[in-house]
């Protein structure tokens, strides 16, 4: 067996269950507990229990035993969570696991007492996690509960301190007998209880790296059993961080395993919990592999998962509205969220109608879970409302960016992955990674694979599904799909990109520019004046300001419409005429011209609007210490229906003009409300068949998606032979703006280049009856221009009836 | 000229006689010229405003009209679609 595994659940051993020594006794058990050899996991024994007798139901009846931790222990440090061995043998009775049938329970009490009524009842001081019951683990066995001591606890009596417990141990809610026949069944069984994060594994060599099993063989083995990687039909289940490789190791780690499936495992543990994370030391790296790759091609992928985020349920109801007119017993319909099954609470006491108790009946079934304060429906009353805590379904996080370390992933299935953080020394090929969160490539090699329907409800919550922070680390993802995510890719720096066969379909925006502009020259005044541009009156504002270098990405102004004033207006940036501060005009023609702004799309309040520089001739490169003026310019409109620019009495150093006919006239005392952003321009070249279309800028910067594709016609005689000279023009079929109008070369053919954003359907026109030559009958058809271009061949038919 | 006695207004799709009357022309010479004009590449944008049903007969099309004073100076067979 290759590898050294070892766990700080060693050290954080509570009780290794094999005595009944320490263990205190709270609520009721039909039989002593005892311990047993025959029923053992892990060192000489387990410890087992009969639940106590039940005459009906309700009420259940519920048995605790509780060992010694040492003393105050701290469970709020260090990721700390309790890693408890349980199992019954019959599952049929015990309660619903929403009513706690199976519980993991800490007390801070040194001897806790029981309190609270049955089944929400338990040691004084403590917190108990509903892990199990008959409703969610009729065939489970033994199985290693997983808790966050610092999660929502599904009940809590007291105040119990997680920085100084006493005392955990199992918790069970019986609703029928066990015991009445001839085999006296001791039906809960339990063993070692421990706190702890998880595995660490280490050595291993390429020739004999460590794997999954060598893993398995160790945490299963009966003087451990960290219950950290367990396996059910050849399928591994993980419950805690895989740390592979250390900083201070002395030989190197190296792990590779191929068509494996790795689920993580739906236990209460902290979203941060489940981790893959790799370290290793500057002479002795660390390699990690899943799955091969050769000449090309990618095999044996591992599949690593969480499970159940479409299944979550609701814990711990806190009344917000007692409401009015309700009875105990009234069960209560929640409402809001997705969910397959509504979670429901069930009225346990009430004062003159108005809830003052309140538990979960049905813990329901949750995609998308309700926030806030939450209606309830149904039983006698009305108007209460509550609110919920939503826990259950499994993610896990993948952490390779630290130094020494490699990690080769090759056709690899991940899901349910918080997120990724990769390093220049991760390899990503053939991979899927689906409803997970973000991957920050940091310079990985990406090629070939999928992301496909970003996770972002609670609790991945994702907005990107890769995160890019430089050209060079763009180059380096290649030939991948983006599929059905929020925003697909994030680029954080300025530059110029490459998208070389990365395609997009579905996604809210294929890219976010997320660079924060510089703003250098602004004035966020209160718009006291109002200058409104139309069509025969003002048609524009400008304001001086100086220039202190930078790149133009985007500029704003207040802008509010009056009427319904249609049309485009423009910013431009001139050169400067006049004295700076008192007399500014424009001067000359504009140095930059920015997009396009739909007048009809503004609100009539004023709204401080950005216009972005988009192209790259248009993304002027300010001098330092040199005056210029900006100007936004709109000669559409008419009287009552406006463009309105907000300015200011005074609060800049620049001063502004308005524009009426060709003239501009300054005026000292006013300052327009404007901003000009600088340095936050980024520019995507799609190549090989990329097709972004899509982006939004968040901080004020401009993306300009340049996606030059080939438009193709070649023409033909009914012979096949090629058409010199025929006329052809493309035209968009939306608007008819002209694409192309050329004629053909000796090859028959025409083309020109487009910039692709979206599928465009065009109009295409070959006509060629000039007089002197062979004469054609036009030819009009039609085409979509998509990610690959357009290319068509037409074939004229010879026009016999026009004279030559 | 058959070039100076017609003119085309493009944006009303018209075709208007605007000779001296002194000569007639025939439909197929009328549709020649039409023709030549529209594979020009100002004139791509337009949709063609004739076509031939035979030799002899054609059919103003795409909505372009002529007058009936214009029509005095055509011969032969053609059709104006409504």
């Amino acid at each position: 067996m290759a590898g050294t595994i070892t766990s700080d659940l060693t050290a954080g051993l509570i009780d290794a269950a094999d005595v009944i020594t320490g263990w205190l006794t709270l609520g009721t058990w039909a039989k002593a507990v005892a311990a047993t050899a025959d029923l053992l996991l892990q060192g000489a024994a387990a410890l087992n229990a009969q639940t106590g007798a039940v005459a009906a139901y309700p009420p259940a009846t519920t048995g605790m035993y509780l060992a010694a931790t040492a003393s105050n222990l701290d469970l709020t440090i260090s990721e700390r969570h309790l890693f408890f061995w349980l199992k019954s043998i019959s599952w049929p009775a015990m309660e619903a696991k929403v009513r706690g049938g199976m519980r993991v329970a800490i007390s801070s009490d040194v001897t806790p007492t029981l309190t609270g009524t049955t089944p929400w009842n338990g040691p004084t001081n403590s917190n108990q996690w509903f892990v199990g019951g008959a409703d969610t683990d009729a065939v489970s066995g033994w199985v290693c509960y997983v808790v966050d001591p610092n999660s929502t606890a599904d009940l809590t009596l007291g105040s119990p301190a997680m920085n100084s417990i006493d005392r955990a141990g199992v918790s069970v809610a019986a609703i029928k007998t066990v015991g009445g026949g001839a085999v006296k069944t001791q039906n809960i069984i339990w063993d070692k209880i421990a706190y702890g994060t998880g595995l660490t594994i280490k050595d291993g060599t390429a020739g004999t790296p460590v794997t999954l099993a060598d893993i398995y063989a160790t945490d299963m083995a009966t003087a451990n059993c960290f219950g950290v990687l367990t396996q059910t039909g050849e399928i591994y289940y993980a419950a805690g961080k895989f740390l592979f490789g250390a900083t201070d190791q002395t030989a190197i780690t190296y792990f590779k395993d191929t068509s494996q499936v790795i689920v993580f495992q739906n236990f209460p543990v902290a979203a941060t919990f489940y981790e893959i994370k790799l370290q290793g030391a500057a002479s002795y790296a660390t390699t990690v592999q899943f799955g091969n790759y050769s000449a090309g091609l990618t095999s044996g992928g591992v599949t690593i998962r969480g499970t159940s985020l479409v299944a979550r349920r609701a814990i711990t109801p806190v009344i917000v509205v007692g409401g009015t007119g309700y009875t105990a017993g009234d069960t209560l319909t929640v409402s809001g969220g997705t969910f397959i099954t509504a979670a429901k609470v069930k009225v346990i006491t009430v004062s003159s109608g108005v809830i003052t108790e309140l538990r979960m009946d049905t813990a329901g079934s949750y995609s998308v879970t309700p926030t806030g304060t939450l209606t309830l429906t149904g039983g006698t009353g009305s108007s209460g409302t509550c609110t919920l805590t939503f826990t259950g379904g499994s993610i896990w996080t993948l952490t390779a960016s630290a130094a020494n370390q490699t990690l080769n992933l090759y056709g690899c299935t991940f899901s349910q992955m918080m997120s990724a953080a990769l390093a220049s020394t991760t390899s990503v090929r053939g991979c899927t990674i689906t409803n997970s969160g973000a991957v920050t490539s940091n310079s990985a090699t990406i090629d070939n694979c999928t992301f496909q329907d970003l996770a972002t409800a609670t609790p991945i919550s994702a907005i990107y599904a890769l995160i890019i922070a430089s050209a060079a680390q763009m180059a380096l993802v290649t030939n991948s799909k983006f599929i059905s995510c929020n925003r697909a890719i994030k680029i954080t720096a300025a530059g110029s990109y490459t998208f070389s066969n990365l395609t997009f379909s579905g996604n809210a925006f294929d890219i976010e520019n997320s660079i924060v502009a510089t703003n250098y020259a602004s004035l966020a005044g209160a718009n006291a004046v109002t200058t409104s541009l139309y069509s025969g009156s003002f048609v524009g504002v400008s304001q001086s300001f100086t220039g202190t270098g930078g790149t133009l990405s985007s500029a704003s102004f207040a802008l509010k419409k009056t009427g319904a004033p249609t049309g485009n207006a423009v910013v431009k940036l001139y050169a400067h005429s006049g004295v700076y501060g008192t007399s500014s005009i424009p001067t000359g023609a504009a140095l930059a011209t920015s997009d396009n702004i739909n007048v009809a799309n503004l609100t009539t309040s004023y709204v401080t609007t950005n216009i972005q520089f988009s192209t790259a001739a248009q993304q002027y490169a300010l001098v330092n210490a040199t005056n210029y003026v900006l100007t936004i310019e709109y000669s559409g409109g008419s009287v009552g229906n406006t463009l309105d620019v907000g300015s200011n009495v005074g609060g800049y150093g620049g001063n502004y003009a308005d524009l009426t006919g060709t003239t501009w006239t300054a005026i000292a005392a006013n300052d327009a409300t404007f901003a000009v952003y600088v340095n936050a321009n980024v520019i995507i070249n799609a190549t090989n068949g990329a097709n972004p279309g899509t982006f939004i800028n968040t901080s004020n910067g401009s993306t300009t998606i340049v996606n030059s594709v080939t438009v193709k016609v070649t023409v033909k005689d009914s012979a096949g032979t090629a058409i010199s000279g025929a006329r052809v023009a493309v035209y968009k079929s939306s608007d008819m703006s002209e694409l192309m109008n050329t004629t053909t070369d000796v090859n028959g053919i025409a083309q020109t280049t487009y910039n692709y954003l979206v599928d465009t359907a065009i109009t295409i026109r070959v006509r060629k009856s000039s007089t002197g030559a062979t004469k054609y009958f036009d030819n009009q058809s039609t085409g979509t221009i998509t990610s690959s271009g357009f290319n068509s061949i037409v074939t004229l038919i010879t026009d016999a009836i026009a004279t030559p | 000229m058959i070039k100076d006695d017609f003119k085309i207004d493009f944006k009303k799709k018209k075709i208007t006689y605007s000779g001296s009357g002194k000569k007639i022309y025939s439909t197929r010479e009328l549709y020649s010229y039409l023709q030549d004009v529209f594979d020009e590449p100002q004139n791509m944008r337009y949709e063609i405003p004739i076509v031939a049903k035979s030799k002899n007969k054609f059919e103003l099309v795409n909505g372009w009209k002529m007058d009936k004073e214009s029509l005095k100076n055509i011969k032969g067979k053609l059709v104006i679609s409504d």
